[in-house]
């Protein structure tokens, strides 16, 4: 199962699909709730904050070109740093997907299967889960081009179809509820870039090395686009100051709009593509775990591991009471876990990995 | 106690044995072939040189492949031009490349000399009683021994007479008095050679003479040859393969006028020996992927092999899923075409079916009239496949989904037509989906097996009798039988029978998955149908290439470019020639050389 001739295009797919899943459930609401009238501002600010971030990263990749942060963590610190990185990105994965699992379950539930009991809507991603895995990286990532593709297809209808609905007034004032609120506290939206997280994996499974800047670049730039006209088509088309509905606002934004007499509520559809890009995504969480744990451990075969962290990953998706609890727990692991992983500590490794290469490599003229 | 100590310690040791065996060591190799790039692409050098010294040739297949044989002329030396023939025939691996080596009476004399021809294009009875027979017996015209020069015209003066004669010419001599033939051509290029042997001629080369009779002596199957009766197209070549090899092989040659269509012969079957040829173009094809079908069809260990179907079943690479993995035609332009790409062909003697390798799922989309048709209309008829493909596999089970699960996706008007008219049928709908989906399974099963004058019959029997029947006595609802008929009608239009199989044994497992959890389930059935799709590989290549976005490509796109765009072979093929024209091919137009 090993992965190491992933194409760009399919690079690009494996970090969008990473946002895009939480474009549909949570991150619009959240994003207007926390700055109001002013998210559109936000996301752009965030956005150019994002993009400036990844063209760092690449850079400071230049020199460990086809290794992984926990290849860099080892060069670094050696094995312990290498066991600490690698069993920290497993259980950030693991909790990660699991609670947006759960979050999402429920909130199918909530919309279609009322009498159903979560375990069984939860068991369909699982099994989906580990038939994958076992047929391999190389068709995960293959599925996940096709599916990422419905995906922005469907997303692109829907924010188009909302147009009519929109109101310019509504992102007035520009402010929303104070520069400090959007620039400031604003910040913590980065976690919007969760999809950073596979820049710091993918090096390694690239087939053309040297296309990671491309890739990063290209894939940071999509899904600020998404973003903004995620937040943009939410915002515009409701009014801020209501409450937003805690159920996926992207679903509550298609099923208010009028789409004529005889497409009434075509929002089923559009959920359809967003199970799939939620399958895609556990499917890819799964994938990177097993990886991360081969690559810790030194395990050659990663096929027994499937079932293991599949259970895992069906197991915390449990813990949760309910959909609002799931929710408080996932934001809470991504404003207090995802930010300073994603934006301090790895980073941070990237940094003084590379003044210690320069430091070993002192005599040589080409660094 | 000192037994129970002992089992627990082997049960413990085995564990972990076990656990060592999982973890620390390599998955267990099944067998993978990828194909890799080609090593020998070929670019025509002109500048390669090769020479006949001391009656041998300094040649190879590989030198030829990459020189300008234009103006190869025909040697004087017999040894040479057989050399010649040999290595641009391929002959060592060419099944149906014939030489035969004799020796001819002229005149009393006797000359070494060869006959090349193709097995399968000539007629031989024209060869064995008009070439051979008049050529090697004695008889009363190679007999005649007339050495003596012809007087063309003599003149008297002063006692002296000055004679005009004509010398003994051997070449004449021959082509006037031994060859019966219509049409013999005297040839000195070695490429109109070829392409004469290529068409249906036979090549007849002498010891000492530096030309060639080209004879004709075509003899294809005529009788015999019928229409395909499951790939009928409206424009195009109405003949199909028949159940003889050599007859399929002349086929192929007949669309394909070039000597690099290599056609191996191979046995397969301890005891039936079947007979089977690997055809493909030696300057086009990637060697490996050739390399992989020999060995496969080489390592058979099966006592008989009766058809192609059969032998599909041995060679492909995985049983784990049912789409096909190679195409089956019955159609030689359809096979012509291939090879020309760089596909490999397999002809089994007595099926009419051939074998290409390999297959990708787009090529279970395309019909043999594509290419024959303008590309505006293809590309019409293409997308309307495709979407008859996903409604034959996906329609009951999102009807399914929708009537249970997601019923905000239909007008209003269209649920209260949905509801009254469910008013009355006592049964769920899973059920009823269930029977008419069986049902018209078995109709269409059973049509086939009866005589073909009653088929239609039970096809209407079927279809109008029964449904109608069924509405009436509620156990059906009217707008199922719509929804039945529509999936039977699109699974009609895929032009592929396999994966029109592979598609109605597929809807029954989302009609279950549909019923289960509405979108959510047929979502997961999707996407672990792509996961496997994605997974699959035919002789080396994955069947969803995803290089359908790539442009020029021949035809392994979605959307199939216009004719003079089609510059590239398919790119997962890793050909030796990747272009298949020239970047202006219409130079008749932009005035380009």
């Amino acid at each position: 199962m090993n992965i190491n001739k992933v194409s760009t295009i399919e690079a690009i797919a494996l970090i969008l699909i990473l946002t895009i899943n939480r474009l549909s459930i949570s991150l619009p609401q959240d994003i207007i709730l926390s700055c109001g009238s002013s998210s559109i501002l936000n996301v752009i600010y965030i956005s150019i904050i994002a993009i400036i971030f990844t063209i760092i990263i690449v850079k400071l990749f230049k020199r460990f070109a086809g290794s992984d942060i926990v290849d860099v963590s080892s060069f670094l610190g050696g094995k312990v740093l290498r066991n600490i990185v690698g069993i920290f990105l497993i259980l950030y994965i693991i909790s990660i997907s699991s609670l947006l699992l759960r979050y999402f379950s429920e909130t199918l539930k909530v919309l279609y299967y009322f009498d159903t009991p979560v375990i069984y809507i939860l068991l369909f991603f699982i099994g989906v889960c580990i038939i994958s895995n076992i047929f391999g990286g190389h068709s995960i990532i293959k599925t996940n081009l096709i599916v990422c593709i419905i995906m922005l297809i469907g997303l692109i209808i829907s924010f188009l179809s909302v147009t009519p609905n929109m109101t310019i007034q509504r992102a007035l004032p520009i402010l929303g509820y104070g520069a400090d609120k959007t620039f400031f506290y604003g910040l913590t939206n980065l976690i919007a870039f969760n999809g950073l997280l596979i820049l710091y994996l993918v090096p390694p499974m690239l087939s053309n090395k040297e296309d990671f800047k491309k890739v990063a670049i290209i894939s940071i730039i999509i899904t600020a686009i998404l973003i903004v006209f995620a937040v943009g088509s939410v915002l515009l088309a409701f009014s801020f100051s209501t409450e937003i509905d805690k159920i996926s606002s992207l679903y509550m934004l298609l099923s208010n709009n009028v789409f004529g007499k005889y497409l009434q509520h075509p929002e089923s559809l559009f959920s359809f593509t967003w199970v799939l890009s939620f399958m895609s995504y556990i499917n890819i969480a799964c994938m990177l775990c097993i990886q991360l744990v081969k690559k810790v451990t030194n395990v050659k075969n990663g096929k027994p591991l499937i079932i293991p962290i599949s259970l895992i990953i069906f197991a915390l998706a449990l813990l949760p009471k309910n959909l609002v609890y799931a929710h408080q727990i996932e934001y809470s692991l991504y404003t207090f876990v995802s930010i300073p992983l994603l934006f301090i500590i790895l980073p941070a490794i990237l940094i003084f990995a590379n003044r210690k290469y320069k430091k070993i490599h002192r005599n040589n003229y080409d660094v | 106690m000192k037994e129970n100590k002992k089992i627990l310690k082997d049960m413990l040791s085995s564990s972990k044995q076990y656990l060592h065996k999982i973890f620390y060591e390599d998955e267990t190799n099944s067998y993978d072939f990828t194909l890799p790039d080609t090593t020998n692409a070929i670019v025509a050098d002109k500048s390669t040189n090769y020479s006949a010294d001391n009656g041998t040739l300094n040649l190879d297949n590989e030198t030829l492949q990459s020189a300008d044989t234009s103006n190869d002329k025909v040697f004087q030396s017999l040894d040479v031009n057989l050399e010649y023939m040999k290595t641009r025939f391929n002959t060592l691996i060419n099944s149906d490349i014939k030489i035969r080596e004799f020796t001819l009476n002229a005149r009393n004399k006797q000359y070494n000399a060869f006959l090349v021809y193709i097995d399968g294009m000539i007629s031989q009875d024209i060869m064995n009683n008009y070439i051979l027979k008049p050529l090697m017996l004695k008889n009363s015209a190679n007999s005649y021994e007339g050495n003596q020069n012809r007087i063309v015209a003599e003149a008297k003066t002063n006692n002296i007479t000055v004679r005009k004669v004509k010398k003994f010419n051997i070449i004449e001599y021959i082509s006037n008095c031994l060859l019966p033939q219509n049409t013999v051509e005297n040839r000195t290029k070695f490429d109109d050679i070829v392409a004469d042997i290529n068409s249906g001629s036979c090549a007849l080369f002498i010891d000492t003479l530096d030309i060639c009779f080209s004879i004709e002596v075509k003899g294809f199957e005529r009788r015999g040859l019928t229409s395909p009766n499951n790939e009928i197209i409206v424009r195009g070549p109405q003949v199909g393969f028949t159940e003889n090899l050599r007859t399929n092989t002349s086929l192929l040659r007949r669309y394909i006028n070039n000597e690099n269509l290599i056609i191996e012969s191979i046995n397969v079957g301890k005891l039936s020996k079947t007979s089977c040829a690997i055809c493909y173009l030696k300057n086009v094809a990637n060697t490996d992927l050739v390399s992989e079908v020999r060995y496969r069809l080489n390592n058979l260990g099966v006592d008989y092999l009766i058809s192609s179907g059969q032998l599909e079943q041995l060679i492909q690479d995985s049983d784990l899923c049912s789409l096909p993995q190679m195409v089956s035609t019955e159609r030689p332009d359809r096979a012509a075409n291939l090879l020309y790409q760089g596909r490999v062909c397999i002809i089994v003697n007595g099926s009419p079916y051939v074998l290409i390798a390999p297959g990708i799922l787009s090529d279970f989309l395309e019909s043999p009239e594509d290419l024959n048709l303008k590309h505006q209309y293809s590309n019409f008829a293409r997308v309307l496949r495709i979407v008859s493909a996903v409604i034959a596999l996906l329609l009951p089970g999102v009807y399914i989904a929708i009537t249970n699960f997601h019923q905000e996706l239909i007008p209003t008007e269209l649920l209260y037509a949905i509801i009254s008219s469910r008013e009355f049928v006592p049964f769920p709908i899973l059920f009823e989906i269930l029977v008419m989906e069986f049902s018209f399974e078995l109709i269409r099963e059973a049509s086939l097996r009866v005589p073909s004058p009653i088929g239609p019959t039970i096809g209407i029997v079927g279809a109008l009798i029964l449904g109608q029947a069924a509405v009436e006595a509620n156990i059906v609802s009217p707008i199922l039988i719509i929804i039945v008929a529509l999936t039977g009608i699109c699974s009609f239009a895929v032009p592929d029978f396999s994966l029109s199989f592979h598609f109605r044994i597929m809807r029954f497992i989302y009609i279950l998955l549909g019923a289960m959890a509405g979108f959510l389930g047929i979502a997961a059935g999707v996407c672990v149908h792509l996961i496997v799709i994605c997974n699959m590989k035919s002789f080396g290549i994955y069947y969803l290439e995803t290089n359908l976005f790539k442009k020029n490509n021949v035809g392994n796109g979605i959307i199939l470019h216009p004719a003079f765009d089609r510059e590239d072979r398919s790119g997962f093929l890793k050909t030796k020639r990747p272009k298949i024209q020239d970047e202006i091919s219409m130079k008749w137009k932009y005035n380009k050389n």
